[in-house]
């Protein structure tokens, strides 16, 4: 299993209703090459949602596409994992059936199947807390459970809202950590929205900004930190090249006063 | 606390504070009871106020929760019967008996439909509600995995309602028991309701009262019994 080719070509997408149209998307492009960590950051509410929706297929785009190893998405896929910003496990299951809900969904529960989530459990630090309910877990246990949720249906390629937004943060730290290096583990293709950017940047090949409302691409990063750094977000922290990664990004997003990013 | 009430109650009455003949007694009410089932008369009115509740209350809580789901499934059909759910929870459902006893009769029918048409509009109302409010990113989360609208429903959307669908069940025991009285005063010959619409007439206020207390039993009982199927069910589904 590997990453697949993610492109993203000129999407238009406009919300609908009875006071008028709000534009969210004024043709965005970008691309994220297999097994890549692509970051999307831009100020509060300027579309990145809508943008995650149309790459996962829940959105129908008014123009562009969006195409998987070539293949325009017209639905759901399930090679394409998609990880929402809280953990959404759901209370009335164990750790164990809300690590299963994907399979369970797309008709795929086997016994194998189960054996493997429940080893992707035990490899998170889940061990005993299979059969337990989500209300019994931390914040970090949880995001945890929600992360082999994501990855029981083996995407090629996973999409990350904000994920670590719900927890404090050391946990939060160590989550990126954590789930930057099982995805990487598996070369599965990333596309991480979130408005941390510090978080684009230590986890991520590529930073795209977005600009306010309607979402346009403003601007693209490489992001090199050096050898020592690479994909561990404490090491990446303290290059000197993460600060002016950071501060370009920042006033690239032209932020207002009244609402700052961290 | 009860026992001093009924003391006062026989105390009272005994004294001729108040007119035994309006108030009755405790020994009299106990009286009656005894006398009712010495005559047979007993069990078999307990037993047609509690099918018509039952039945009633089971048939329109149902009824409710179906319409609930579909309402759900097409949002069309819940623009088209808001406006409509609005005047019907308005109607005095009461108002509706008459309606009940002339195309059904003066039988047990007409008492359970009283129970269904004052239970159902609420089972929709408090249903609905629940169903609408299910958090959306759950929904965003099941529909990347390409679940059907049908699995969205049974996976989490009627799960995360059941606290809610748990009210509408403690409501309606309530509600139902007061259709299936008012049925009885309506349709006559059978029931709870009967005895204490006869009694009155009558004036045999130990009747009326004697009925009055196996009713407060027999709501006691169904209310008991909702709420053991809502604890046991809370154990599962609890947040």
């Amino acid at each position: 299993m590997s990453g697949a080719d993610v492109v993203v070509r000129d999407l238009w997408f406009s919300y609908h209703a009875p006071q008028g149209e709000t534009p969210a998307l004024a043709g965005v492009s970008l691309r994220a090459r297999p097994g890549e960590f692509v970051g999307i950051v831009g100020p509060s509410g300027c579309g990145k949602s809508t943008l995650f929706a149309v790459i996962a297929g829940l959105l129908r785009p008014e123009r562009g596409q969006v195409a998987v190893d070539g293949q325009v998405v017209t639905g759901p896929r399930p090679d394409v994992a998609y990880m929402p910003q809280q953990d959404c496990l759901l209370e009335w299951r164990t750790v164990l059936d809300n690590a299963l809900l994907g399979l369970e969904v797309r008709g795929l529960r086997t016994r194998e199947r189960v054996a493997r989530v429940r080893e992707l459990l035990a490899r998170s630090g889940l061990v005993g807390f299979e059969h337990r309910y989500p209300r019994q877990l931390s914040g970090g246990m949880r995001q945890r459970a929600a992360l082999v949720r994501t990855l029981a249906l083996e995407p090629r390629v996973v999409l990350l809202d904000e994920p670590f937004s719900a927890v404090d943060a050391q946990t939060r730290l160590l989550l990126e950590e954590e789930v930057g290096r099982a995805l990487r583990e598996r070369q599965a293709t990333v596309l991480l929205v979130t408005h941390d950017i510090g978080e684009a940047v230590a986890m991520c090949d590529r930073v795209v900004v977005l600009s306010h409302r309607p979402a346009r691409v403003k601007r693209e990063y490489r992001i090199a930190l050096g050898p020592a750094a690479d994909h561990s977000p404490v090491a990446a922290r303290r290059s000197s090249q993460f600060s002016e990664y950071f501060a370009s990004i920042w006033s690239d997003l032209d932020v207002q006063v009244t609402h700052g990013g961290r | 606390m009860l026992a001093a009430l009924l003391c006062a109650w026989q105390g009272a009455a005994d004294l001729g504070l108040v007119s035994a003949f309006l108030t009755s007694r405790p020994t009299a009410v106990a009286e009656t009871i005894r006398r009712l089932a010495a005559q047979g008369q007993l069990w078999g009115n307990v037993a047609h106020t509690t099918l018509g509740t039952v039945v009633g209350f089971a048939a329109g809580t149902g009824i409710g929760v179906a319409i609930a789901a579909l309402l759900w499934w097409s949002p069309f059909l819940a623009r088209v019967f808001e406006p409509y759910l609005v005047v019907f929870n308005a109607i005095p459902k009461v108002a509706l008996g008459p309606l009940f006893i002339v195309w059904l009769g003066t039988n047990i029918r007409a008492v359970m439909v009283m129970g269904v048409a004052i239970t159902v509009v609420v089972a929709v109302v408090v249903v609905f509600a629940a169903f609408q409010q299910t958090d959306p990113a759950r929904l965003t989360l099941l529909r990347s995995m390409g679940a059907s609208r049908w699995q969205q429903f049974w996976l989490v959307v009627v799960p995360a309602a059941v606290p809610a669908i748990m009210a509408a069940l403690k409501a309606n025991v309530g509600l139902a028991l007061v259709g299936a009285v008012t049925g009885e005063f309506l349709a006559g010959g059978r029931g709870l309701g009967y005895l204490i619409v006869y009694g009155g007439q009558v004036f045999d206020m130990n009747l009326v009262m004697a009925s009055l207390t196996l009713l407060v039993a027999l709501s006691t009982a169904l209310y008991g019994a909702v709420s053991l199927v809502e604890r046991a069910v809370r154990r599962r589904f609890a947040d």
